[in-house]
């Protein structure tokens, strides 16, 4: 893969600064879950959107895959759901008389996974191979996904009745988890409003793609081409371990969170226009990163997060 | 992030407290061991400096762990840190050595060393890890100081040190456990074991001395180099005696002046006459006229009968030796050149002679009187003490205190001995009439001379000035040989001087004590000025004329002058155990020929005279201090100074005030000059200096970056603070942008590429000036604390 020049993340970044105003006109008030979100994108990692019913996960995801031009599908995990359902299966095609493989909902290039903490472990499980390795395999045989493919699972936080939770081995494909929380009044007004001007017709609103084809995937290249100093992967390396030594987290970020991280902390260096990584951007990134691996309890994670980061000098001319 | 507070600076633990303490017992002990108990440096200046080096230690320390608690943090901080400490005291030692030619022995450096390596880490006890390598460094300073003086007061010190030690242990243990526990346990600290397991301790070490003031429980165990029937080739000291001269018991070759040693037969002349119950063959003493004898236990037979003399007070040992065998079967004598040693507090005058008539050139030695005090011999814990009676009562004397006059080779029977003696001992001699006066003051044996090698004790008190208020001192009386003066006009010439020193002084011991100052301060000693053969009056034509002399002209001077005041006064000669001699090594004074002294003796009272020393370079024994004065002396000092140099204390004050008052201010001018002149070849280093430039100046604004935080988002975030408290700056914004982003990118960009990077480095500086962070500061003082969170909040939403 070509790795863009220098003189086109202008364009580049023009392409995603229109993105990114897509998802804000779409998820009103949001701005950093936006910028979050295109952050994961960016990094190519997965999200995982953790909140109450109907703030918006499902239309964040379809605008997403309207504004990338990518093939957007979406599963509603429920118990009875079965992995064939994720991946698709083979059928027996009577008038070839032989065996078709029917794709699945996870050949697209967004997938949303609603409610994914209903889904049984036996189905989660399926879609570990598809997030990490990025291909599935359905009775011995490979199949390769898209290469811009990106998993937006949910899950509702206050309905436990009935609900698998997703094991640790799951949760540290995510590169990260995300609240949306409720919008602000101003916003919610202008949400109504804006509902109603869609209906009249009075309001024009932007659709189709907005990146071509393949630049999504030059663009998550590039990011990933950003250089780290040595001071700043020390800077990493040292969060990571004062996470695997503190005594309130009982799971320590593993060395695949580690170069998430590192993702991470690249696409924001970018989103900021900058060729380079700082400490900031490692420390912009470090909450949705570390929530979604670090096990501890909801309520304390934030606070926690913050401890850590307090906790470790930032690197600077020593 | 939803906050953005400055990193919580982290607390000092008891252990940290704990650490600091066993610095402190560890540096004391390390530091007389170092100056080797040297009696020209008074105790009081130790207390002084203790207390000095505690309040800077615990200042340094807290200062650091507030503002700066990143330091000490990681292992090679701590390494970076200490270094530093230990790098600044080698070069403090190389100016010392070259500007004022005070070397340091190798080995006191190297000790110096690990003391401010254990000050270093002291500092940064807050730290677990510096915790324990400072205790280890602590612990090597207490052996060696334990190791290095043989003195009561350091053994205090090492069980102050232990029972700290096991504290800090437990403290260490029980934090350790307490991060293993769960965080719900109740468990508490077991403050029973605490108390108990010290006490325990405590009671061990104390009792095992206490027993009789022998570690006998040791003996056998420990390796020992003499005085416990014993040699260890192991040993450096041993339990008892250790590397100072011991009494032999068995194959005896060798005599020293030691008090404790067998007697032997020997041709020397001596007090002791040894009977040989065993041999029945009595030993003739040729020039000894009476003896003393003494029971079989105490007396050994030598093996050798030309046995060998020690002459010094302590032994010599050289590590370069010659190779092969040794041929030398017989032991050699140890030479000496000191005619005597004193142990005990030096300075001290040890008078011979005194003189009380003048005419002019000659002084005329003073009789004994007609009935000079009674002797008598009490028995004091066994032992007996030679006791003048004396009939007066004054109530003006310091305690009395003893020295110990070690005689290596002296040609008189006059004891050496202070003014006002109030005690001779002599080991065995137990008869007075082995005494005599041989001089008014001076005590002699009924012998031709002094034995060589001979341990006298004598006990004397001081006459203390400050006592004179309970008895008031009586100067004018006395002997009338010691009131003479002359009526000639030379003399005459004498009192008018002494008569214009002390005008407007009150009569008494301030004139004395004016004219003493006087004539030391007014003439220069000279050995080598020597008096005219045809001077008439040697005194008059040394206070008059040549103002130059040796000392005894400063003293019959001195002498002179209180006569012509109508005080009485005698000159007095003898030895001056000079201090600057003292070897802390023996802990002894070797007093040698050429300390022959002479000085001024004023009557204090009825058969009582007060030493008095008008000779430049010579000082008189104070009396010895009690606790609260020792402490408080070198405040006095200090006090002293301050009211004899008003004008320039209150400028040295003024000047400290004002460089405290506005040491930031001096401190950021000092940075930012030296960023201005330094030359920069490469734009990173110059937009990194500037950094570490603002990081400062915000520091000391009271704006200090939190140790998490980059220096280019928290100059970002001080910027928008600024922007309210000085609004002027609000254009500047593309500028606070623009050094921003020059700034992350010369810390953390694999290549810099800033163009007119001086040039924004200039304008951060103007930005960032003390002057608008001191507005922040102001403002901020008056008002809530802005929520510095909100910069964070925003570049995260």
């Amino acid at each position: 893969m070509t790795v863009p020049a220098c003189h086109d993340m202008t364009a580049a970044l023009d392409r995603v600064e229109a993105v990114r105003n897509r998802l804000n006109d779409v998820l009103k008030g949001k701005r950093d879950v936006v910028q979050h979100v295109l952050v994961c994108l960016l990094a190519r990692g997965h999200l995982l959107l953790e909140d109450r019913p109907g703030l918006g996960k499902t239309t964040l995801a379809k605008a997403l895959a309207d504004a990338v031009g990518g093939r957007f599908a979406r599963i509603q995990c429920t118990p009875d759901l079965l992995p064939s359902d994720i991946t698709g299966f083979n059928i027996f095609n009577q008038k070839d008389r032989e065996f078709e493989f029917r794709r699945g909902p996870v050949f697209s290039d967004i997938l949303l996974a609603d409610e994914i903490n209903r889904a049984t472990p036996r189905t989660q499980s399926a879609l570990l191979e598809a997030m990490a390795e990025r291909q599935v395999t359905v009775d011995a045989e490979c199949f390769g996904l898209a290469e811009a493919f990106f998993v937006i699972a949910t899950q509702n936080p206050h309905e436990q009745h009935g609900t698998y939770p997703l094991p640790e081995a799951q949760l540290d494909r995510f590169a990260m988890k995300l609240e949306i929380g409720y919008p602000h009044r101003d916003d919610e007004r202008a949400m109504l409003a804006a509902a109603v001007a869609d209906a009249a017709g009075t309001r024009h609103a932007d659709g189709g793609a907005i990146l071509e084809a393949g630049q999504l995937a030059a663009i998550q290249a590039t990011v990933a081409a950003i250089p780290v100093t040595g001071p700043v992967q020390d800077y990493l390396v040292t969060l990571a371990a004062s996470t695997r030594n503190h005594r309130d987290i009982p799971l320590g970020v593993s060395p695949r969170g580690l170069l998430t991280w590192q993702r991470a902390a690249q696409a924001w260096a970018y989103l900021a226009g900058r060729q380079f990584v700082t400490p900031d951007d490692v420390q912009q990134v470090a909450v949705p990163v570390l929530s979604v691996r670090l096990g501890a309890e909801r309520g304390d994670m934030e606070s926690l997060i913050r401890q850590l980061l307090q906790g470790v000098e930032a690197p600077t001319w020593s | 992030m939803q906050d953005d507070r400055p990193a919580p600076v982290r607390s000092r633990p008891a252990t940290g407290w704990l650490t600091m303490l066993l610095a402190l017992v560890a540096c004391v002990a390390a530091e007389v061991a170092v100056h080797g108990m040297d009696r020209a440096i008074h105790a009081g200046w130790y207390v002084a400096l203790v207390l000095v080096f505690a309040l800077v230690t615990l200042t340094t320390a807290e200062l650091l762990r507030r503002r700066f608690p990143m330091v000490g943090a990681t292992e090679k901080s701590r390494l970076s840190w200490a270094g530093g400490i230990v790098v600044a005291g080698v070069a403090l030692e190389a100016l010392v050595r070259e500007c004022l030619n005070m070397p340091m022995l190798l080995d006191v450096l190297l000790i110096v060393i690990v003391r401010d390596m254990v000050i270093a880490l002291a500092i940064l006890s807050h730290h677990e890890d510096a915790q324990r390598s400072c205790n280890a460094f602590a612990t090597f300073l207490i052996v060696f100081a334990s190791a290095s003086v043989h003195a009561l007061w350091i053994q205090g010190l090492v069980v102050v040190f232990s029972l700290i030690g096991v504290w800090w242990l437990m403290g260490t243990h029980w934090e350790s456990l307490q991060h293993r526990l769960e965080a719900s346990s109740d468990q508490a600290l077991p403050r029973k074991w605490l108390l108990t397991v010290p006490l325990a301790l405590l009671g061990i070490l104390v009792c095992v001395p206490v027993a009789s003031r022998q570690i006998h429980a040791l003996e056998g165990f420990m390796p020992t180099s003499g005085g416990r029937r014993d040699s260890s080739p192991m040993a450096r000291s041993g339990v008892g005696d250790g590397d100072a001269l011991v009494a032999g018991l068995d194959n005896i070759r060798s005599f020293a002046p030691i008090e404790d040693a067998p007697f032997v037969s020997s041709h020397e002349p001596t007090l002791y006459d040894v009977y040989d119950d065993m041999y029945n063959e009595p030993v003739v003493q040729k020039k000894s006229k009476r003896a003393i004898s003494l029971p079989p236990q105490t007396t050994v037979r030598p093996e050798d009968p030309s046995m060998a003399k020690s002459s010094r007070a302590s032994r010599d040992f050289s590590t370069v030796r010659k190779t092969g065998k040794p041929t030398a079967q017989r032991i050699r004598d140890l030479e000496s050149r000191a005619l005597f040693y004193v142990k005990g507090r030096v300075p001290l005058h040890l008078k011979l002679e005194s003189f009380d008539l003048y005419d002019g050139v000659e002084w005329r030695a003073e009789p004994l009187p007609e009935a000079p005090p009674h002797l008598r011999i009490d028995m004091i814990h066994g032992r007996p003490w030679l006791r003048p009676q004396t009939t007066s009562e004054c109530d003006f004397f310091a305690a009395p205190e003893s020295h110990a006059i070690k005689v290596v080779d002296l040609d008189t029977a006059c004891i050496p001995s202070p003014n006002e003696v109030t005690g001779v001992h002599i080991d065995q001699v137990a008869q007075a009439d082995f005494f005599r006066w041989e001089r008014p003051g001076v005590i002699g044996i009924d012998q031709p001379k002094l034995p060589d090698l001979l341990t006298v004790h004598v006990q004397s008190r001081i006459v203390d000035p400050r006592l004179f208020a309970r008895t008031r001192p009586y100067f004018q009386g006395g002997a009338e040989q010691c009131r003479q003066f002359g009526d000639d006009s030379r003399s005459e010439q004498v009192r008018v001087l002494a008569e214009s020193w002390v005008v407007g002084v009150p009569a008494g011991w301030r004139q004395v004590e004016r004219v003493i100052d006087r004539v030391r301060t007014g003439h220069v000693l000279d050995a080598a000025a020597a008096v005219s053969s045809d001077s008439t009056h040697s005194v008059a034509d040394f206070l008059l004329v040549s103002r130059r002399g040796p000392d005894y002209l400063f003293a019959g001077a001195a002498v002179w002058a209180l006569r012509s005041l109508g005080y009485t006064a005698r000159l007095a000669s003898g030895f001056y155990a000079d201090p600057r001699r003292y070897d802390g090594r023996s802990d002894h004074t070797p007093v040698m020929p050429a300390d022959l002294h002479f000085w001024v003796e004023v009557h204090a009272g009825p058969g009582h005279w007060m030493t008095l020393d008008p000779t430049p370079g010579y000082v008189v024994l104070s009396p010895p201090l009690s606790l609260a004065e020792t402490i408080l002396q070198p405040f006095r000092a200090i006090g002293g100074f301050i009211a004899g140099n008003p004008w320039l204390s209150l400028a040295v004050c003024a000047g400290i005030a004002l460089f405290a008052h506005r040491r930031a201010v001096i401190a950021d001018t000092i940075d930012e000059a030296a960023w201005r002149l330094w030359h920069y070849r490469d734009d990173r280093v110059a937009v990194v200096r500037m950094l570490g430039l603002l990081e400062r100046r915000c520091a000391r604004a009271g704006l200090p970056r939190p140790r998490y935080a980059t220096p280019s988002r928290w100059l970002a975030e001080v910027s928008e603070r600024m922007v309210v408290a000085a609004p002027s700056i609000r254009p500047l914004a593309d500028d606070i942008t623009a050094f921003v982003q020059l700034a992350d990118q010369a810390l953390y960009a694999p290549a810099f590429a800033g163009g007119r990077a001086e040039e924004a480095c200039r304008s951060a500086g103007r930005i960032w000036s003390w002057k608008h962070l001191m507005a922040v500061t102001s403002l901020e003082r008056f008002a809530t604390p802005p929520n510095s969170s909100k910069h964070l909040n925003k570049e995260l939403s």
